[in-house]
């Protein structure tokens, strides 16, 4: 982003704050909290501010004119003391579900990226190394895609049904908001978790990610006799969510998905074909070893790779962190010019990110595409552009300078 | 039900046990002018210096005298001020009290207990069978620190969690007290004791002197004998090869390798060397954020400690239990011990 775009967007952002009409639902607790900012200039993180109360914040928003807005999942005493100084009150419970690795249909096409040593550069996932130097660094640009929000979806839907069943949170206490980008949040407020502390935490992070979950016999018999490890699956609990998860990537497995997880040769092959008496016996029934050349270190190969997807999908850093910053709700985010959102728990199916976290709804820009995929805002699509000058409503030209693919035409 | 005098006498932290003492209008210096009763708080504190403590199984003193000399003892422990001390007491108090709820057949005396420390708990009748439920707030306090860490059947992630409630049975209700009454022992310990009598003052540096004598022997296995860089376990060699290549790190890794390396006390400036790869290296910021880890932005010298070998695991990081002796160990940073004295014993 140029400085001059730089300029255009900071300007369109402390507008959209002055609009008395744009409502913000400030966090609980307001004075407890601890406010961040990033600011467009000096591309710095402010931090360690608090407010007495709504009007002080929306002043420090005027003041500093942040692209981004932050407040703690933390409670404290003192917000504005140094960390060890704050006086942790307790914390909300925040879940943070990014598309970025879930794998999706799109297989990521429209990311680029540019190896930083020799500039060598590629769409789609970025590679571990480049192809031409070998080089490790990148510069990547994301895209905020349907296909992969509406998979960040799917994972959030789960998510809210283990919140909601397993743990027994009421409705009133999950609260869920598109990201503002590629993703979901997912915020429990409530008494009974709020003191818990980063080791607590960690457990129901596993909890929901199906990490440490006992999957062999061998380790619940008591008597310790030798005896090779045999692949078990309950019918309860976390258990049982995984065995719904193996059931649906058996169901829609392919070669390449099979391989991912590490199952190649006479396994693979025996999964694809008798993909039916895999799911009715195996699945079903619990009779794990029953079709031939499909063994335990199979299913336990399986069900490493699922779990860790979920760890992957759930950002396990963002839920164990008790002093955590997130974005606050009704605020715009730096790298896309949406809202970050809350909509109500039944609405999570329906909701349409790229027509309700749109905030800018007037007038336009003239801009300089570099490169874009097609893309859809509300009931208007744009693109795909190459290298072109086009007159764009604000929302979409301020989608494309923030994620790096434009810049404002200087007139 | 109701709690008996004997139950306060064994568990001598309940309410009923503070309304007792409050009842009598005794404060610490007519407590400790009582001489079964301070012979019994001495003996409390001495015998938690113990290896191998031994507990009073029936118990021998009269219920006035167990409870009034477990508020001495409190107090005695946390005017001692050693935290390696109130470990320890706090310790052998909850093994005591475990040695009691394991015999104790009256099931609705656990739940009393339970209750007593605020615990969302119910029992149910569910077909036919007796059931206890505890709220999983509750079960993951008690569960994830302490000694229970380390057994995969403590872990959420493998218990029946239903509504918000875990399933557990009467066995196991006692163990989790058990961790419950030592976590608040530990904490009521640690506050900080005001005007204490001369009598009780003397009592407290005599107990002091005698504990600094056996410390070193308590504190053998807690020697710091630190690693050789071949001894390090696999994630740390995997990540310090990752750094020294100028790989991508996330924040998790980075984490883990400094604080461990600070911890077997490599110097900040060759922590930071190590990062020289990276092609976002940055010096200044670099060093800024090694010197915070190290502890030396607040002036207490302790680095932070490094992520236990489960919370690499929640974070993927774990290369995994590619060895046996990973399969022992909590913390990365006990690997080279463990390491050795597995190489000693073959």
């Amino acid at each position: 982003m140029d400085a001059f775009s730089r300029d255009f967007v900071r300007r369109k952002f402390s507008e959209f704050y002055s609009d008395p009409t744009h409502a913000i639902h400030p966090p609980e607790a307001i004075n407890e909290r601890e406010f961040a900012f990033f600011l467009f200039k000096e591309r710095i993180m402010v931090r360690h501010k608090s407010v007495a109360n709504f009007n002080g914040l929306k002043r420090l928003i005027q003041e500093l004119e942040p692209s981004d807005i932050y407040y703690s999942c933390a409670y404290y005493e003192n917000p504005e003391a140094d960390m060890h100084k704050k006086g942790w009150l307790g914390a909300d419970l925040v879940f943070d579900i990014d598309a970025d690795h879930i794998p999706t249909s799109c297989d990521k096409i429209h990311d680029e990226w540019t190896c930083g040593h020799c500039r060598f550069n590629g769409k789609g996932p970025t590679p571990e190394k480049c192809p031409a130097c070998g080089g490790q660094k990148f510069e990547t640009k994301s895209w905020p895609c349907e296909c992969c929000i509406n998979s960040a979806r799917e994972e959030t839907v789960k998510l809210i049904d283990l919140l909601d069943k397993d743990f027994g949170f009421l409705e009133n206490e999950i609260h869920v908001f598109f990201s503002g980008h590629r993703g979901y949040h997912v915020h429990v407020e409530t008494e009974a978790i709020r003191l818990l502390d980063s080791i607590a935490r960690k457990e129901i992070v596993d909890y929901v990610t199906g990490s440490g979950l006992n999957l062999s016999k061998k380790d619940r018999q008591s008597s310790g006799v030798e005896s090779s490890s045999i692949f078990n699956l309950h019918e309860f609990g976390r258990y049982r969510r995984l065995k719904l998860d193996m059931r649906k990537f058996i169901e829609t497995a392919t070669r390449n998905n099979l391989a991912d997880a590490g199952i190649k040769g006479r396994s693979s092959a025996a999964i694809l074909e008798y993909k039916q008496q895999v799911l009715e016996r195996c699945i079903e029934k619990g009779m794990w070893d029953s079709v031939r050349d499909i063994k335990n270190e199979t299913w336990f190969k399986i069900a490493a790779y699922l779990t860790n997807l979920r760890i992957a999908v759930i950002d396990t850093v963002v839920t164990t962190d008790i002093h955590r910053l997130i974005r606050m709700n009704d605020t715009l985010h730096g790298k896309s010019g949406l809202l970050k959102v809350e909509f109500p728990l039944n609405h999570l199916v329906q909701f349409d990110p790229f027509r309700e976290a749109v905030a800018f709804k007037e007038g336009t820009a003239k801009v300089i595409v570099s490169s874009a995929p097609q893309f859809r805002l509300g009931e208007s699509t744009f693109g795909p552009y190459t290298k072109q000058e086009v007159e764009l409503p604000t929302a979409a030209a301020i989608l494309l300078i923030c994620k790096g693919r434009a810049e404002v035409v200087k007139s | 039900m109701s709690i008996n005098a004997v139950d306060i006498a064994k568990y001598p932290f309940l309410p009923q046990a503070r309304q007792l003492i409050s009842g009598l209008g005794f404060d610490f210096e007519t407590i400790v002018d009582i001489p079964r009763v301070r012979e019994r708080a001495l003996q409390r504190i001495l015998s938690s210096f113990e290896f191998k403590a031994h507990f009073s199984k029936p118990l021998t003193y009269d219920p006035q005298t167990e409870v009034l000399s477990y508020a001495l003892a409190l107090a005695y422990a946390s005017g001692i001020k050693d935290p390696k001390m109130i470990e320890r007491f706090a310790l052998y108090e909850a093994d005591q009290i475990n040695e009691y709820l394991k015999t104790e057949t009256r099931e609705d005396a656990i739940l009393e207990i339970a209750r007593a420390f605020n615990w969302a708990i119910r029992a149910e009748k569910d077909r036919g069978q007796n059931t206890i439920s505890v709220h999983f707030t509750k079960f993951i306090e008690n569960t994830s620190r302490g000694r229970l860490v380390h057994e995969s059947k403590w872990r959420l992630v493998n218990r029946v969690l239903l509504g918000g409630w875990v399933r557990v049975n009467p066995y196991e209700v006692s163990r989790l007290l058990q961790e419950e009454v030592r976590i608040r022992i530990e904490e009521s310990a640690k506050l900080e004791l005001k005007n204490i009598p001369e009598k009780m003052q003397s009592d407290i540096d005599e107990l002091r002197t005698e504990f600094l004598k056996r410390k070193p022997t308590l504190e053998e296995f807690d020697n710091i004998v630190r690693a050789q860089e071949s001894e390090y376990p696999p994630c740390i060699t995997g990540f310090l090869k990752r750094a020294a290549t100028g790989q991508h790190m996330s924040h998790v890794e980075r984490f883990t390798l400094v604080t461990y390396l600070l911890r077997q006390g490599v110097s900040v400036d060759s922590v930071v060397n190590l990062f020289s790869g990276m092609s976002d290296f940055n010096a200044e910021k670099t060093r800024y954020q090694v010197e915070n880890l190290a502890g030396k932005r607040y002036g207490d010298d302790k680095p932070y400690m490094t992520y236990n070998c489960a919370s690499l695991q929640t974070h993927g990081v774990c290369s995994g239990p590619v060895d046996q002796v990973c399969r022992t160990i909590r913390n990365p940073l006990t690997y080279h011990l463990r390491k050795q004295s597995t190489q000693r014993t073959y």
